[in-house]
This record gives C-alpha cells, structure tokens and sequence, in this order.
C-alpha cells in the first residue's frame, strides 16, 4: 500500500536580519533592520555599511556624518573611516547554520 | 292698579301661548308680525308701565316652552345614543379593519340613514322651536320698548338683550339633561359614519376611475374641479345635503363648540387611521406627497359641508386645510419615527420613508422625539449581550448614514450615538469588526456589510479636504458662493440634555463620515491601525503567494485618511511582500553552481520553495510557535537563504518555519488527495512517510513541539482519515499511525482546499477539550467571588490548578472562556465573567 506525500509548493516565511547585532545605528539610535530617520524602507533602501574599524552604521547616517565634518572619521572611535568591502563566502557557512538550522 | 295688573295677566297668557305655539314654522318664515292680540297686549302692558318686567317674564315663558318642545329632540337623542352606542367600546377597533378592506357591513355604531334622518329632524324641530320663540320675543321686546319710551337705560339695556339670552339659554337646554358628554359621543359617530360613507364611495369611484391610484391618490385637481357642488363626488345629493342642515342646526342652536370638537377628532382620526394602514404597508415608497393629497381630498370635501358656507366658510377651510397639512406631517412624522429601527436596518432600501420623514422633520419639530425614542430602540433592541458586534456596528453605520440624509447638519446623530458608542467601547471584538468591515473584499464578504464600509473608504476621499483648502485665483469667489449656499442652520433642539462628557466627539467629526464616526468611538486612530497592521499581517502571511493589489488599493485609501506616517508600517509590510517577490525570483535563478556557492556542502533544488521576506521590524510580533523542519526541508531552506545571502550580503536570513503554507499531494491507498497546510502540518504528514507509526513523545520531540501542540495539529489528519491514533493501557500519550487507505474520519468529507481553515477549527475544538479539566476550578472560582475578570481567573488557576497542572495562556485562557460563554455557561459583562444562573 502506497503512503507517499508530494510536496508541490512549499510557502515559507523568514526575516532578514543585517547580522549586525541587535543594536541600534550608533548615529540614528534606530535599529540596523529598521531604517534611518529619513530613509522610508528598510532593507535595500537602508543599507547598513561597516568600517574598518568593525563600526557599523546606515550608510545614509555614515554619509550625512563624513558630509559635514571636515575629516574622515568613525564617530565612534576617531579612527580614520574606511568602507569595509562586504564579505562573501567565508565565515558564511557556519552562519547559515545557525540563521537555518 | 287692578287694571295694570289684568293688563299684565292678559299678557302673560298671550304671549306663553304664542311661544308654545311656536308662532309658525319657524325657520326663515319667522313671523313677520306679531299676532294681534299679543300686540295689543303688549301696547298695554308698555302703557301700564311695566315695561321692566316684561324681559324677566317672557324669558321664563319662553324658556318653559322651549322645554316642552325639545322634549322631542331630547327623546330622540337617547334613543339614538341607545341604539348606536351598543357597539360603540368596540366600534374603533372594528372600524380600522373595516376602513382597510372596505367592507361593506356597518359596525356597530353607525348611523343607519333612518337613524341619520331622525336626528336631522329633531334637531331642525329644536331650531325651528328656538327660532320661532327667539324672533317672537324680539318683536315683542321691541314693541313694548317702542310703546313706553321712558325706560331707564338699564331695563332698555335688558330688553334688547332678551333674544339673545333666550338663545343663550336655549343652547343649555337644547344640551340639557343627557349633558354635553352625550352630545359630543352621539356627534362623533354620527360624523364618523358621514365621513366614512364619504370616503367609501370616493374609493369606489377611484377603484373605478383610475384603477392605479391606491385609494390617497384623489387628485386635488378633482377636487379644485368639483369646487362647491358634490354632484361631481357621486354621493346621492342628500347626503351633502343633511350633513349641511345638521351641521346648520347644531351652529344655530349653539352647539358649536360640540360639533366642532366631534368633527375634529373624526376627521383626523379618520386621516390617521389612513396613514397607519398606508405606513404599515410601504418603507420603501414615500407616502407624503400621497397623504398631503389625500388630506385635502376627502377630509376637505367633508369639512367643508360641516363648516359654514360662504365667506366665513371659506377661511375656516382654509384654515382646516393648513391643519391637515400639519396634521400630516406630524402624523407621518410620529409613526416613521416610531418605526426608525427597522427603517435603518433597511437602510438603504428604507429611502423613501427617510425622506418622508426629512420634510416631516422640516415642518414639524419633532426632532427631540425622534432622538428619544430612537435612541431608546436602539438600547432596547440592538445593545445587549445578544447582539453580534458585527451586527451593532452595521445597523450604527446605518444610522449614521440615515441621519445623516434626515438632517444634514448633523445634530441628530450624536445624541443618538452616544449609547452606541459607548457600549461599543466595552465590547472587546468591536475594533477588530470595525476593520474586517473596512478591509474585508467585496468578493469575499457574503454579507455585504464589509463592501460597503470598504466603498465608505474610498468614497470619503473627495469630501474631507477639498472644502479645507484655501480658494484661490479666479474661482475664489464661485467657490466661496457655492460654500455659503451650503450652510443650513443648525437644528438646534434635538438633543434634550447635553451629551455626558463627549459634546464634540460626535460633533466635531461631522455627521455622515461614516469611518471617522467609527474610528472615533475610540478617541484615536492608533488602535485601528494597529489592529489593521496585525490583521494584514495574518491576512499576507496566510496567502502563500505574493498577490496583494488589494491590499495596496486599501492602504492607498487608509492613508489618504489616517495619513501616511501613521500607515508606514502597513506600507513596509506590503513593500516587502513585493520585494519578495522579485528576490525570490532571483533566488530562483541563481544556479547551485554559482561561484559563492561552490564550497557549499550541500545544495539541493529549491523549485517549489517560496518566500516571503519580511521586515522584522515593521510586522507586528509574528507567531513564535516554532518548529523544526524535516531535513529534506531543511536543506531546502538552508540552500535558499545561502542563496539569497549569495545576493544579500551581508544581510542573511531568518526561518520562521512555523508560518506559511504548504499545498501538496498525498497518495494513499489508491487515492490521490490534493491538501494546502500549514508547514507543521505538512511536516507531520512526511515523517510518516518513512515509518508508519509514531510515539506521540517521539514525534514531539522531533518537530520541536510539545505534544499538547503536536496533537492539535494532528487532530487535522485524524479528522481526514489519513492518520490514526491509538492509545495503550497506561501509556498518558497516544501512539500515532497512518493509514493504509483513506478511513472516512469524523470529518472526513470536507473540502480539501478548505484543509488550511478545518485545521484551525480542528485545533480550536481541541484545545477546548484541553481546557475542559479546568472547568470545575472556574465555575467553583465563580461560585465563590460571583465575577471576575479575566486576568485574575488566569492568576488564579495558575496559583491552585494542580491536576492537571494549568500551563495555558492567558489569550488560550480567554478563548475558552468565550467558549463557555457561548456555550451559556458562563456570561461576560463589561470584561468580568459571570456564572449563569
């Protein structure tokens, strides 16, 4: 006797996260997966971008920061700031491990 | 002295025998001159002197007569109160039917035309006796005034006087002993069964004439036509005729007053027990212009045969036809008033009798009834426990449009509304209605109700702001013409106290902003819109697909009202829907052997996953029963979010695995049944896919779940006779199987597409059966502190309900409840639960 299930379409929900920490834009005080004060989406719209200094701010806030002042810096740890290029591969696997267990 | 005295004998006796006599016939023909020796006996008594006494004396005489005289009049008036006032108690409820079917058989009560034929001629024997006697003792004043010329202004003054004071006196007489009671009873019928024999032959004529016209429809122009003579009526002359005469006589004999009052309160009795017929039939046709006509048809035709002709006629006539009209309107007033629920139940349907009702409202001021007794329906009849919250706010919509069309400037409707919304507040599912009406599709929604608070959302648009802007350039001044032309004045008495605590909660929002009205109830919008938000969150996650136009369309509409800032959540939450959309179809395309990917341990075909990615941040708190997935599953997810992590990072993915929706085919047997789940469930039908039978423990274990849980999902399957369950002696959990063939479960039969919906049901009536253990701690609970609200039940079976131990929570607490409730078990009142006695 035949018991089989075949799934057709299979309909799931997730949330993205920037993987940044719970934590909130250093600049703003509004959450990394939320968006900036005058950004009106979340996600593509308000990117979140590292330092190399491992700071980690959205990319509008990090802007409007550098616009104004006269020289480069991380407003947290007045290193010279410096865009972190995103990361690929690498340390990936272990986090999808743990983002889909 | 003795011949004075002879003189005056031979006068008194003269002139008592002249008045008893009666001088003639009376009427019109009064005797033009004084019989001859009555004349000479007054010359003489006016020679002797007496001129003083004579006023005293033949007012005594006269009256004397006059008594004997009506004693016929008298007599035929018992006889007639006798005979018709047999049926009289019952005669008006009797009448209204027979008004209505037109019968022919006269209630008790009536006039038969003999009958009618006997009080004419009594009353014309009485005119003519008080006539007669009144011109008699004129003359004889006058003569015995102009025979002796040296009275004293006093004694003139009583001569000339004596006529009318005879009149005077003949009217209490005429009254006499029967009373003016008796009268007026015996005036009543005899003008009812007039007007009604009136009115019956019109209808038969109209039935005749003008089969469409429905018996108010005499056209005025008829009647304009008709004018005097009532030839054109089709009554037999004599019908006019004696109603004239008798109406003539009663005037003559100074019963005015009488039959005034008699034919008053026939005529409008008569008008409203039209009306009353005529309302009970039709909401849905406006009967005011009809009843108007009518009122100044057959009523007017038979006022005006009562009233006196000629120019003093006229006014009275016209004066009647100004009473009729506002008769009317008061009468059409009070009974749509009286029936003001049903008509807004009907709404829309009931237009007609609402505009009635408006210019009913506009010629009468009958506003404070009507915000009484509606008022008083609606508290009596719509806010009480039975009532279904869907159903309360419908019929407030309703009204609010309703009043909204009887009185466009909004006085009427927050007195009304008070109650309502008042009590709407304590209902807890009152928010939740109010946005499944707004947001509900129009497809959908059976009931219609939600349709058309969802049209109420886009309709509104126009009307909110454009008033508000500013005028400018050359159309300032149209605009501002058209603005003034608007203004009506406030109704300013409608509301009998001022509204306790929340004058301009009503008010300010305007009388027919059906949403504002709504939203209003409780004082801000934040809750809607939260309520909103976690609807469309249920209402998105639940669709396993990334449709959602309708969706838009109505956040488009919400914002225009509440304003985009408020909505950025909700428009978040549908941006995201179509960002998945398009990240899933590029997730779709990356290939398994794109260059990130390479390294990967294993990629398996994602084909028939799907995603909808959601903004944590901005969705309300999602469910957070979670489960672990089956590994076929796993990998699946785990190979879609490496991809998606391929396209964004550094932004990676989070399951919920618990949400979503699964369709899928399931073989058994030799059938082929075609399911759209949850994942859980899904799940739970592959891990028997590869062993046929589960420990209830040891499939819990494996999703993740604990078993109370598992078996309310599995519940689903049992009811589709695709799993089995059975329980060994002993064993607290049960031990599931599947099925070799499809069993025909309890309730197998349902619709497999509607599998997703059952499930729930399923798992509601079981966690219902969960909760049964704890039913004797919340009736005894009960017992002892008489109500309690929610909360405190939850606290407390927490702190004392050991067997079973209480693990539920406090919204699965509150569901049983509401069960109980619906159950009649327990009632709910204002938040704290009751035992039903």
């Amino acid at each position: 006797m035949t018991f089989d299930v075949k799934i057709k379409k299979w309909h799931a929900v997730a949330s993205w996260t920037w993987n940044a920490g719970d934590d909130v834009c250093g600049i703003c005080r509004m959450p990394f997966d939320g968006c900036p004060p005058d950004g009106k989406f979340p996600g593509d719209d308000s990117p979140v971008v590292w330092g190399i200094c491992t700071h980690a701010f959205h990319l509008q806030c990090i802007n409007r920061w550098l616009s104004s002042q006269a020289e480069q810096k991380c407003p947290f740890c007045r290193r010279q700031w410096e865009f972190k290029q995103a990361v690929v591969g690498g340390e990936e696997d272990s986090e999808d491990g743990a983002a889909a267990p | 002295m003795a011949s004075a005295a002879a003189t005056w004998l031979q006068f008194a006796k003269c002139s008592a025998t002249a008045l008893a006599g009666g001088g003639g016939d009376g009427l019109g023909a009064a005797a033009t001159a004084l019989p001859a020796d009555l004349a000479t006996a007054a010359d003489g008594v006016a020679a002797a002197g007496l001129g003083p006494l004579v006023s005293q004396q033949l007012l005594a005489a006269a009256t004397a007569a006059l008594q004997a005289r009506l004693e016929h009049l008298h007599a035929t008036l018992s006889q007639l109160c006798n005979e018709t006032a047999g049926g009289a108690d019952s005669s008006d409820d009797e009448e209204e039917e027979e008004e209505e079917e037109g019968a022919d058989d006269e209630p008790a009560g009536s006039f038969t035309p003999e009958m009618e034929a006997a009080l004419a001629e009594a009353l014309r024997d009485a005119c003519s006796a008080v006539e007669s006697s009144a011109a008699l003792l004129g003359q004889l004043c006058e003569r015995v005034l102009r025979a002796q010329a040296a009275l004293g202004p006093a004694d003139r003054a009583a001569l000339l006087a004596a006529a009318p004071r005879f009149r005077r006196h003949a009217s209490t007489e005429v009254v006499g002993q029967q009373g003016g009671a008796a009268w007026a009873a015996l005036l009543h019928r005899y003008y009812r069964s007039k007007l009604r024999q009136l009115s019956r032959v019109a209808a038969a004529r109209l039935e005749a004439g003008e089969e469409e016209g429905d018996g108010m429809v005499e056209g005025e122009a008829e009647w304009g036509r008709d004018g005097g003579s009532c030839g054109g009526l089709g009554m037999e002359p004599g019908w006019a005729r004696s109603l004239q005469d008798v109406a003539a006589y009663l005037r003559l004999l100074g019963l005015e007053d009488i039959s005034e009052e008699a034919f008053a309160a026939v005529v409008c009795a008569h008008l409203r027990r039209r009306l009353v017929a005529r309302a009970a039939r039709a909401a849905d046709e406006r009967m005011l212009a009809a009843a108007l006509a009518y009122s100044t048809s057959t009523p007017l035709r038979f006022l005006q045969r009562v009233l006196p002709q000629g120019v003093a006629g006229e006014a009275a006539l016209a004066a009647w036809r100004a009473r009729l009209g506002y008769y009317v309107y008061e009468a059409v007033g009070a009974l749509r008033i009286d029936r003001l629920f049903d008509l807004v139940v009907d709404w829309p349907d009931s237009l007609p009798a609402l505009e009635d009702l408006k210019e009913c409202l506009s010629n009468t001021s009958l506003h404070r009834r009507l915000v009484a007794s509606f008022r008083r329906a609606l508290v009596d009849r719509l806010l009480h426990p039975g009532a279904a919250t869907a159903d309360i706010i419908q019929q407030y919509v309703s009204a609010i449009r309703a009043l909204e069309k009887l009185d466009p400037g909004g006085a009427l409707l927050p007195p009304v509304a008070a109650p309502v919304r008042a009590y709407l507040r304590q209902r807890r599912d009152a928010i939740r209605c109010i946005v499944t009406m707004l947001t509900a599709d129009e497809e959908e929604g059976g009931d219609g109700a939600g349709a058309s608070l969802h049209a109420e959302l886009g309709n509104t648009e126009g009307t909110g702001e454009a008033y508000d802007s500013d005028f400018e350039g050359a159309e300032a001044d149209v605009a501002a013409l058209r603005e003034a032309e608007r203004w009506e004045p406030e109704t300013v008495d409608a509301d009998p106290s001022p509204a306790p605590g929340g004058a301009s909660e009503g008010g300010a929002a305007g009388g027919g902003d059906v949403i504002a009205q709504l939203v209003g109830i409780y004082g801000s919008k934040e809750l809607f819109i939260n309520e909103y938000r976690s609807m469309l969150a249920d209402r998105l996650l639940a669709k396993g697909g990334y449709e959602c136009d309708r969706e838009l369309r109505t956040l488009e509409l919400l914002k225009l009202r509440f304003g985009e800032a408020s909505l950025h959540g909700a428009e978040v939450m549908l941006k995201d829907l179509a960002d998945s959309k398009r990240v899933n179809a590029n997730v779709q395309s990356v290939p398994n052997t794109a260059t990130p990917l390479r390294r990967r341990r294993s990629l398996v075909d994602i084909g028939c996953l799907s995603a909808t990615i959601v903004s944590q941040l901005f969705w309300p708190q999602l469910q957070t029963e979670e489960f672990t997935p089956p590994p076929e599953v796993a990998s699946m997810l785990s190979t879609y979010a490496a991809k998606y992590r391929s396209l964004k990072a550094p932004r990676k993915l989070v399951w919920r695995p618990a949400l979503g929706s699964v369709s899928l085919d399931l073989f058994i047997g030799d059938q082929e049944k075609e399911f759209t789940v949850s994942p859980l469930h899904a799940s739970i039908l592959m891990a028997f896919q590869h062993r046929p039978e589960w420990p209830a423990a040891e499939l819990a274990e494996r999703f993740g779940v604990p078993p109370d849980v598992l078996r309310r999902k599995i519940v689903f399957w049992i009811n589709q006779g695709v799993l089995g369950e059975s329980r060994a002696a002993g064993q607290p959990l049960p031990t599931y199987h599947r099925n070799e063939t499809l069993q025909s479960g309890p309730a197998a039969g349902g619709g497999e597409q509607e599998g997703l919906m059952e499930m729930e049901e399923g798992g509601a009536k079981d966690e219902h059966a969960d909760m049964a253990g704890y039913e004797p701690f919340i009736v005894g609970m009960l017992t002892n502190f008489d109500a309690l609200p929610l909360d405190r039940i939850h606290n407390m079976l927490k702190m004392f309900a050991n067997d079973p131990p209480y693990d539920k929570s406090l919204e699965q607490l509150g569901a049983y409840l509401s069960a109980l409730v619906a159950e009649e078990r327990l009632s709910c009142e204002g938040g704290l639960y009751r035992k039903r006695s």
